[in-house]
C-alpha cells in the first residue's frame, strides 16, 4: 500500500519499482513508528485533514509546519489529507494507521472527522466558533477528546478595535440572525468587558435584514457584522453594505474581504496565522505528560485591515492601521476563553 | 447519537435566491457544501464565509463627502435637534444654523434666509427636499407651510452656508438646504402622534410603513392647525399626505415619493375693503422617481424626474369701494388665483476617473409654468425653460490638499447662457485640523413676476378704469454673487467639533420693485416695475461649535456677525440682518427615559424687506420629554414651551409670537 506522505513526493517522478520500494519504506517506517508512540516521549504522529486543496488551506499548513520546522520528522510527524481521502480510508479501513492525534483545517473537515468518531483526540482549527460548538454539543458525554481553535475573532477584541478607532461614546449595533442569536449573552458580556454600549436586534429571515439594519442603527454609530448562515452572510453582505452606506455609517466586518467590499475595518486572522497558532499549540501538546488538548481558543495572531477610501469619506483619518493593531494586540490579554 | 442527516441542507436553498451579482458566491457556497460529506447540517458556518471574496459595492465616489473635505460650509441639522428644538414648523429648525433668520410675515407664511436679503418671498435660497427642488418658480422662494413634508419623516437636513450653485444651479445663492427624508425601511410599523396646546394648536400624523427584503413603503399622513397670530388673519389649517417607495434590485435603486398638502389659509386684512379676511385654499401636491444605477468598479449614474404644483385659489370680492362719483360705489370681484409648476429631469453620472481623482457630471432641463391671471396679465400660462450642465472634480493633489472644482452651465429662457464656477481648497494641517478656501460664483434668475407682472385691478367689468399695481419692463438679468471664504474645522477631541468661517460676498444686479409713472393707471399715474439696481455687500465670520462629552449631553451653540453695506435706499438691504446672532441647543438625558432640552436665540435688531423694524430679540425654548414602552410599542410624550421669556417680534409689530405651550404624545408600534 502506498501512503502519500506529502503531496510532494507524490508528485515527484520516479520509476514504478522506486516508487514501489519507498511507498513500503514509508509504509514500514510509519507502522514502526506507531508502535512505540504510546511510550511518552515518543514522536507524536498527527493526521491533518482539510477541507479541500486549495491556496487558504496550504497557506494553513504552510504555517502549522513553520512553526513545527524545529522538531518536525524528530519528535512530531504531519501527515496531510483531504475530507475525501478521510472519508473514504475511514470507510475502507476504519482504524489502519491510526495517527495520535487529528487536526483538522475548516468546517468540512471537522464535521467529517468528529462524525467518524475516531479514537484519537480531534483538535478542529480553521472554523467558526459557532461550527464548533455545534459539533462539540453532539458529542458531548463521548470519550473522545476535542478541541479547537476558531477561525472567528473574540467579540472583545472585535469591541476593542471599534471603540479604539471610533473614540468617543460610539454605540454599536449587531444584528442576529437564528444561527447567531445563541452568542448574544457571550456579546452582551464583552460588551461590560470592554465598556461598549450595544443594541442588538433579533431577525430570523434575511428579508427582515434591511429593515432590521435601519432600526437598529437609528441610534447606534457602527454597525458590527456577526456572521449568520441564514441572516449575515456573504450573500447579503450587499444589501447590508447599501443600507448603512444610505445611512452614512460605517461596517465592522468580519474579513478582508469585507473591508475590501466597502466596511470601514476588520479584525482578522490569516491562514497562515492561523496555522502558526496550531504549530504553536502542537509543540506544547508536546512537551506536556499525557498530552492534553488544550482549550478550545479564538486566534492569537491577527491583523486588522481598513478600507482607507471608505474611512476617508466618513472622514476618520487613513494612515492608522498600524497604530490600532498595535494598541489593539497591547490590550489583548484575555483572548483564550470566552 | 444524532442524525446528522435528519436536517434539511439549507446551504444550498439559501443560495437558490440569490441576485445575478452574488450567483458565483452561491455556486461557490454549494460547492464548498457539496465537499462536506456531512454538509446537512442546519446553519454551520464555514470558512468560507470568512475567506471568499465579496462583490464591491461601496468604493468611495459613491459615498458623500465628509465635512472636512466638502468646497463649502455645511451644518447639520439631524434627527435628535429637530425633536430637542421642540418646533412644529420646519421652518424654525433653521434658527440652529449660523447665520440664519426665521421670521414669520403671518402664522402661514414663514420666512427663511441666510444673512439678510430677504422679503417674505425669500426668493435667494434653494431648497430641496430628497434632491427636489420646492422653489416656487411664480413668485420665488418656498411656501414653507404648504409643504407635503411631515417633521417626523425626516432623516436630516444639511444646509449649504454660503452659494453653490456649482452644485445646484439656479437660486442656490446665499444658501442651500438640503432635506432627506427616512428610508421607508427606516420605521416599520404603525406611527401615531398627536400634539394639543395653546392658541388652538391641533396636530396629528399617522404614519404607516412595511415590506420586506428590497421593497419597501411608507405612507404618512399629517394634520396641522392653529389660530396663527392674534392680530393678522392667517388661521391654518394643513392636511397633507406623502408616500415613499424604494425598491433596489442588485445594481438598482429605485425610489418613488408622492404627496399633497392642501387646507385653506386666513387671508386679507380687516381694515382693507379690497383686502377682505377670507380664506384661501392651498393644493400643493409633488410625484418623484429617481432611478439609480451602480456601475461596476464604483461610480453610478441617476436617473430623476419630479413635477411639483402649487396652487392658490383665492376668489372674493371687495366690499363697496366709493367712486369720484358719489353716492354710488362699486364691488370689485377680486380673483388672485396663482397655480406654478416644475418638470424637472435630471441625469447624473458619479465617477471615480483615477485614484485622486473623482468626477460628478450631469445634464438637466427643467420647464416651469406659471399661471395668474390677476399677477401675470394674461389667461395663459407662462411656460420658462432652463437647461444645465454640470461637472465637478475632486483632486487629491497630495495626501494633505483636496482640491474641489465645479462649474454649472445653464441656459435660462430669459437671461440666456451662464456659468456658475467654485473653487475650493481643503488642506488638512494635522489629523482633525482642515482649512479651506473657496471663491464661487452664483446666480439668482428672474421669477415669473419680476419678469413679467401685469397686475391691474379693473374698476368695471370693461376694464377702462384700472389701477395699475405691477407693470415689469422685462429685460432683467441675473442677480449675482461672487464669494470667498476661508473656513476651520477642527475636531479638538473626540467631543468638540468647531466650525469656523470668514466670508465675504458681493452681490450684483439685486431685483427690487420700484415706483413709476404710468400714464394709462387712473388710479395714481403710477406703476410698481423691477429692476437690476442693488448691490451689496456681506461679510463677517461665523461659528458652530458641537460638545458632546457623552451621548446623553450635547450643546449646540451657534453664533454670526454679519455686516451688510449696500448702495440701498432706506437700508432697504444694509438693515435686513442682525449684526450678531446666536442659538444655543442644549439637551440632558437625565435618565433613559427622561430628557430635558432647551433652545436659545438671540437677535440683534433688523428689519426684513418690507417687514418693520424689529429689536433685540430673545427666545428661550424649553423642551421635557418622557420616553416610555406601551406593550410592544416605544413612546414619547413631550411638553413644551415656547418663548419662555415672553412676546417677541418675528416679522411686524402684527406677529409677535406669543407664548406658547403644547403637549405632544407619540407612538411607534412595531
Amino acid at each position: 500500500m502506498r501512503i502519500p506522505v506529502t503531496r510532494a513526493k507524490v508528485q515527484t517522478p520516479h520509476t514504478r519499482a522506486r516508487r514501489a520500494v519507498s511507498a513500503l519504506c514509508i509504509f514500514l517506517l510509519t507502522t514502526m513508528l506507531l508502535i512505540p508512540d504510546i511510550v511518552a516521549g515518543a514522536r507524536l504522529s498527527i493526521l491533518v485533514v482539510t477541507t479541500e486543496r486549495g491556496p487558504a488551506y496550504e497557506e494553513v499548513m504552510a504555517g502549522l509546519r513553520t512553526a513545527v520546522a524545529d522538531v518536525l520528522d524528530k519528535k512530531l510527524s504531519v501527515r496531510e489529507i483531504s475530507t475525501g481521502e478521510f472519508t473514504r480510508a475511514a470507510e475502507r479501513t476504519p482504524d489502519k494507521n491510526a495517527p495520535d492525534l487529528i487536526v483538522t483545517v475548516g468546517t468540512g473537515a471537522a464535521l467529517a472527522v468528529v462524525q467518524s468518531r475516531p479514537a484519537v483526540p480531534v483538535y478542529c482549527s480553521f472554523l467558526p466558533q459557532s461550527a464548533y460548538a455545534v459539533l462539540a454539543d453532539r458529542v458531548r458525554g463521548e470519550p473522545a477528546r476535542l478541541s479547537a481553535i476558531y477561525l472567528d475573532q473574540p467579540f472583545a477584541r472585535q469591541l476593542r478595535l471599534i471603540r479604539l478607532a471610533l473614540p468617543g461614546h460610539a454605540r454599536i449595533g449587531v444584528i442576529l440572525g437564528p444561527d447567531s442569536r445563541k452568542i448574544e449573552r457571550t456579546l452582551r458580556s464583552s460588551a461590560i468587558a470592554t465598556g461598549a454600549t450595544l443594541r442588538v436586534e433579533q431577525i430570523s429571515d434575511e428579508k427582515q435584514l434591511v429593515g432590521a439594519i435601519h432600526r437598529v442603527m437609528d441610534d447606534t454609530e457602527i454597525l458590527l457584522a456577526v456572521p449568520d448562515a441564514l441572516v449575515f452572510n456573504r450573500s447579503t453582505a450587499q444589501s447590508a453594505l447599501l443600507t448603512t452606506y444610505r445611512l452614512g455609517k460605517p461596517v465592522a466586518g468580519y474579513s478582508r474581504a469585507y473591508v475590501t467590499a466597502g466596511a470601514l475595518f476588520a479584525v482578522y486572522s490569516t491562514p497562515a496565522q492561523i496555522g502558526r497558532q496550531v504549530g504553536e499549540e502542537l509543540l506544547t501538546i508536546l512537551d506536556k505528560p499525557g498530552r492534553p488538548l488544550p482549550v478550545p481558543s479564538y486566534p492569537r495572531y491577527f491583523s486588522v485591515e481598513m478600507n482607507e477610501r471608505v474611512a476617508r469619506s466618513l472622514g476618520f483619518e487613513p494612515g492608522q492601521v498600524g497604530d490600532l493593531t498595535r494598541r489593539l494586540a497591547e490590550q489583548t490579554t484575555e483572548i483564550s476563553h470566552e | 447519537m444524532p442524525d446528522f442527516r435528519a436536517y434539511p441542507n439549507k446551504i444550498p436553498r439559501t443560495n437558490c435566491r440569490r441576485v445575478a451579482l452574488t450567483r458565483a458566491i452561491g455556486m461557490l457556497l454549494v460547492a464548498a457544501a457539496s465537499t462536506l460529506t456531512w454538509a446537512e447540517e442546519p446553519s454551520l458556518l464555514s470558512e468560507q464565509e470568512f475567506l471568499g471574496e465579496l462583490p464591491v459595492v461601496l468604493t468611495a465616489s459613491r459615498l458623500a463627502q465628509p465635512q472636512a473635505e466638502a468646497p463649502a460650509a455645511v451644518t447639520v441639522i439631524d434627527r435628535q435637534m429637530i425633536d430637542a428644538s421642540g418646533v412644529r414648523n420646519l421652518s424654525e429648525v433653521f434658527r440652529l444654523v449660523p447665520g440664519f433668520l426665521v421670521g414669520f410675515e403671518s402664522g402661514h407664511v414663514h420666512v427663511v434666509t441666510y444673512h439678510g436679503l430677504a422679503d417674505k418671498a425669500s426668493p435667494r435660497l434653494q431648497v430641496l427636499v430628497d434632491g427636489r427642488s420646492v422653489y416656487l418658480p411664480s413668485f420665488g422662494g418656498v411656501a414653507w407651510s404648504d409643504l407635503p413634508l411631515v417633521l417626523d419623516d425626516i432623516e436630516r437636513i444639511e444646509v449649504i452656508r454660503g452659494p453653490n450653485a456649482a452644485s445646484y444651479g439656479a437660486n442656490a445663492f446665499l444658501a442651500t438646504i438640503n432635506i432627506i427624508t427616512r428610508h421607508s425601511a427606516a420605521d416599520p410599523g404603525g406611527f401615531v402622534r398627536a400634539s394639543a396646546g395653546s392658541n388652538n394648536i391641533r396636530d396629528g400624523v399617522l404614519r404607516a410603513a412595511g415590506g420586506e427584503g428590497n421593497l419597501h413603503y411608507r405612507l404618512t399622513a399629517g394634520y396641522q392647525e392653529d389660530n396663527g397670530y392674534a392680530q393678522v388673519v392667517d388661521s391654518r389649517e394643513i392636511r397633507q399626505m406623502t408616500g415613499r417607495v424604494d425598491h433596489s434590485k442588485g445594481k438598482n435603486d429605485i425610489e418613488f415619493h408622492f404627496g399633497y398638502n392642501e387646507g385653506p389659509r386666513g387671508r386679507g386684512d380687516p381694515g382693507d375693503p379690497t383686502n377682505i379676511p377670507r380664506e384661501q385654499e392651498i393644493t400643493s401636491r409633488f410625484e418623484q422617481l429617481r432611478w439609480r444605477h451602480r456601475l461596476d468598479g464604483g461610480g453610478d449614474v441617476t436617473l430623476q424626474y419630479y413635477h411639483v404644483h402649487h396652487e392658490w385659489d383665492d376668489r372674493y370680492q371687495t366690499l363697496p369701494l366709493p367712486i369720484p362719483i358719489p353716492p354710488f360705489s362699486v364691488i370689485i370681484p377680486v380673483v388672485l388665483d396663482v397655480r406654478s409648476d416644475r418638470y424637472d429631469v435630471e441625469f447624473q453620472h458619479t465617477l471615480s476617473a483615477w485614484k485622486t481623482v473623482r468626477m460628478v457630471w450631469g445634464l438637466g432641463v427643467r420647464q416651469d409654468e406659471s399661471l395668474s391671471p390677476t399677477y401675470l396679465g394674461t389667461p395663459k400660462g407662462i411656460t420658462e425653460h432652463l437647461y444645465r450642465l454640470f461637472a465637478n472634480v475632486e483632486w487629491r493633489a497630495t495626501e494633505r490638499l483636496l482640491v474641489n472644482a465645479g462649474a454649472m452651465y445653464e441656459h435660462y429662457d430669459i437671461t440666456g447662457g451662464d456659468v456658475s464656477p467654485r473653487l475650493a481648497l481643503n488642506y488638512r494641517l494635522l489629523p482633525g485640523h482642515t482649512i479651506r478656501a473657496s471663491v464661487s460664483r452664483a446666480r439668482r434668475q428672474p421669477v415669473a413676476f419680476e419678469e413679467r407682472s401685469n397686475e391691474r385691478i379693473c374698476a368695471d367689468p370693461g376694464c377702462t378704469f384700472f389701477d395699475q399695481v405691477y407693470l415689469s419692463s422685462g429685460q432683467l438679468r441675473p442677480e449675482r454673487i461672487d464669494s470667498s471664504e476661508i473656513g476651520y474645522l477642527g475636531r479638538l477631541n473626540p467631543s468638540v467639533n468647531i466650525d469656523l468661517r470668514l466670508f465675504r460676498d458681493q452681490v450684483f444686479d439685486l431685483i427690487s420693485d420700484f415706483k413709476r409713472p404710468y400714464v394709462a393707471d387712473l388710479a395714481d399715474g403710477r406703476t410698481f416695475d423691477f429692476r437690476n439696481g442693488g448691490k451689496a455687500t456681506l461679510f463677517g465670520s461665523e461659528m458652530q461649535f458641537q460638545y458632546q462629552p457623552k451621548r446623553e449631553t450635547r450643546v449646540i451653540l451657534s453664533m454670526a456677525n454679519t455686516q451688510i453695506e449696500s448702495n440701498d435706499y432706506d437700508s432697504f438691504y444694509s438693515s435686513s440682518g442682525p449684526r450678531n446672532n446666536v442659538s444655543l441647543l442644549a439637551l440632558q438625558d437625565l435618565s433613559p427615559a427622561w430628557q430635558v432640552s432647551s433652545a436659545f436665540y438671540y437677535q440683534d435688531p433688523m428689519r426684513f424687506i418690507g417687514g418693520d423694524p424689529l429689536g433685540v430679540l430673545r427666545r428661550l425654548d424649553l423642551r421635557l420629554a418622557r420616553r416610555f414602552r406601551l406593550a410592544d410599542a416605544r413612546g414619547e410624550a413631550a411638553l413644551v414651551f415656547q418663548n419662555v421669556l415672553g412676546a417677541q417680534t418675528a416679522y411686524s409689530v402684527e406677529t409677535r409670537n406669543a407664548q406658547v405651550g403644547y403637549l405632544t404624545f407619540g407612538l411607534q408600534f412595531r
